[in-house]
């Protein structure tokens, strides 16, 4: 009975010692991992590539014949870009996943695997049950205030590793968009009216110049369907690239409670762009 | 001499511009144009237009080359972080293969053909179980 209590007591002095080594309690970073799971979704839309690559063959709808191989050698060199661009936005999808990864709590705990070895070692009268209990209770506890700092530490040093390329990948990725696949939209509207345009004035048919004023105005309407979907996923690029650029500022106060309701809210504000860009 | 890609952007914009503009001119002016000079200022348009287009094109390939280093980093850390994330998920293989070993070390101990048949498996099932 002596001894048993004297194990109990090294054990909760071990407990102690443990937690104030550490320093640490264990922490809730959902919010960190809500926010790297909503930008990893969001920056996997590969809905805006497609329609870059499928400008010039769009092109030829409404350019003259004599127009047609100069938008063929568009196209192959679109393509040959078409691996590079999906790489980018695969690889911020994966690396906001790994950081989500690093940010959640699932991956470190481990009490349903403590448990088990208590009771093995209960089982196998390796120690009494009340003492294998005890050794569960403690070793969940160190165990996971000490995974819980061992991932913060790792979270940290990615976030501080990676924000300067991660701002330079994404701050790339948002000009491409903002300024080339918008570009491709404005010249889309430019050559619907130089198509349509003409036609409409040269012919005498009030019928059939609204017939073409309607088609042309439904081929202006898919424009800026594909326009909405450029500025929803700009605003998606940006604000991962914000969020990350807060939680680089925040680095040694992860926890921090302002910095995880902030990360809330831009994983809410994400969903929805998301939602939107779905749903065009 | 190598353009930047805010040069080439720049100057799609512009060759968007000039397409344009010619363009005004010739709606503006229809009735006045002859059809050869209509079919002269549409050429040059549709050729300004697919120039600003080219540009596009150049602009996204300058944009991707100019932010290879960058890229090639954050691969870097994206690899550091898997490799965290599995250090995780190993540390979970480690206490199962503990849990089966106790078993297995009283099996033994106990002098039992069954049950130490039965808890080797169980280690060795732990041991090999995949990480992901």
């Amino acid at each position: 009975m002596r001894h048993s209590q004297s194990i109990t007591s090294r054990i909760q002095l071990f407990l102690l010692t443990g937690l104030l080594v550490l320093g640490v309690g264990c922490t809730n970073l959902a919010p960190i991992t809500e926010f790297a799971d909503i930008s990893a979704q969001s920056a996997a839309y590969t809905g805006l590539v497609t329609q870059y690559l499928q400008f010039p063959e769009r092109q030829k709808r409404f350019q003259p014949s004599s127009q047609h191989a100069r938008l063929d050698q568009m196209s192959r060199e679109r393509a040959a870009q078409k691996e590079r661009l999906l790489l980018r936005q695969a690889f911020i999808e994966e690396y906001m996943d790994a950081l989500g990864q690093l940010a959640a709590d699932e991956p470190v705990t481990y009490d349903k695997e403590i448990d088990a070895l208590g009771k093995a070692v209960a089982a196998n009268k390796f120690a009494g049950e009340r003492d294998a209990g005890a050794f569960g209770s403690v070793s969940k506890i160190l165990f996971r205030a000490a995974a819980d700092d061992w991932r913060q530490r790792k979270l940290r040093e990615l976030i501080t590793e990676s924000n300067s390329p991660f701002q330079e990948v994404v701050g790339a990725l948002k000009r491409i968009v903002d300024q080339g696949f918008a570009g491709d939209t404005e010249n889309e509207e430019i050559a619907i009216r130089n198509y349509y345009q003409p036609i409409i004035l040269s012919s005498k048919d009030k019928a059939g110049i609204a017939a073409l004023e309607e088609w042309r105005d439904t081929r202006l309407a898919e424009v800026r369907v594909w326009r909405q979907a450029i500025t929803d996923y700009s605003e998606v690029l940006s604000k991962i690239a914000s969020g990350h650029q807060k939680l680089y500022d925040k680095r040694d106060d992860l926890d921090n409670k302002d910095l995880l309701q902030l990360m809330s809210r831009y994983a809410q504000d994400l969903r929805k762009r998301f939602d939107t860009l779905k749903s065009l | 001499m190598k353009l930047t890609s805010e040069e080439a952007f720049e100057l799609s914009r512009r060759f968007r511009e000039l397409s344009v503009e010619l363009g005004n001119f010739r709606f503006s002016k229809w009735k006045e144009l002859s059809p050869a000079q209509r079919r002269t200022t549409e050429d040059a348009e549709w050729s300004l237009l697919n120039a600003s287009s080219d540009m596009i094109t150049s602009a996204v390939g300058i944009v991707l080359d100019e932010t290879e280093t960058s890229f090639q980093k954050l691969q870097g850390s994206t690899n550091k972080a898997k490799r965290a994330i599995q250090t995780l998920k190993t540390v979970r293989k480690v206490i199962n293969i503990a849990t089966a070993a106790v078993g297995l070390a009283a099996a033994i101990i106990s002098r039992d053909p069954g049950a130490i048949a039965k808890n080797a498996k169980g280690l060795f099932s732990a041991a090999t179980e995949d990480d992901t």
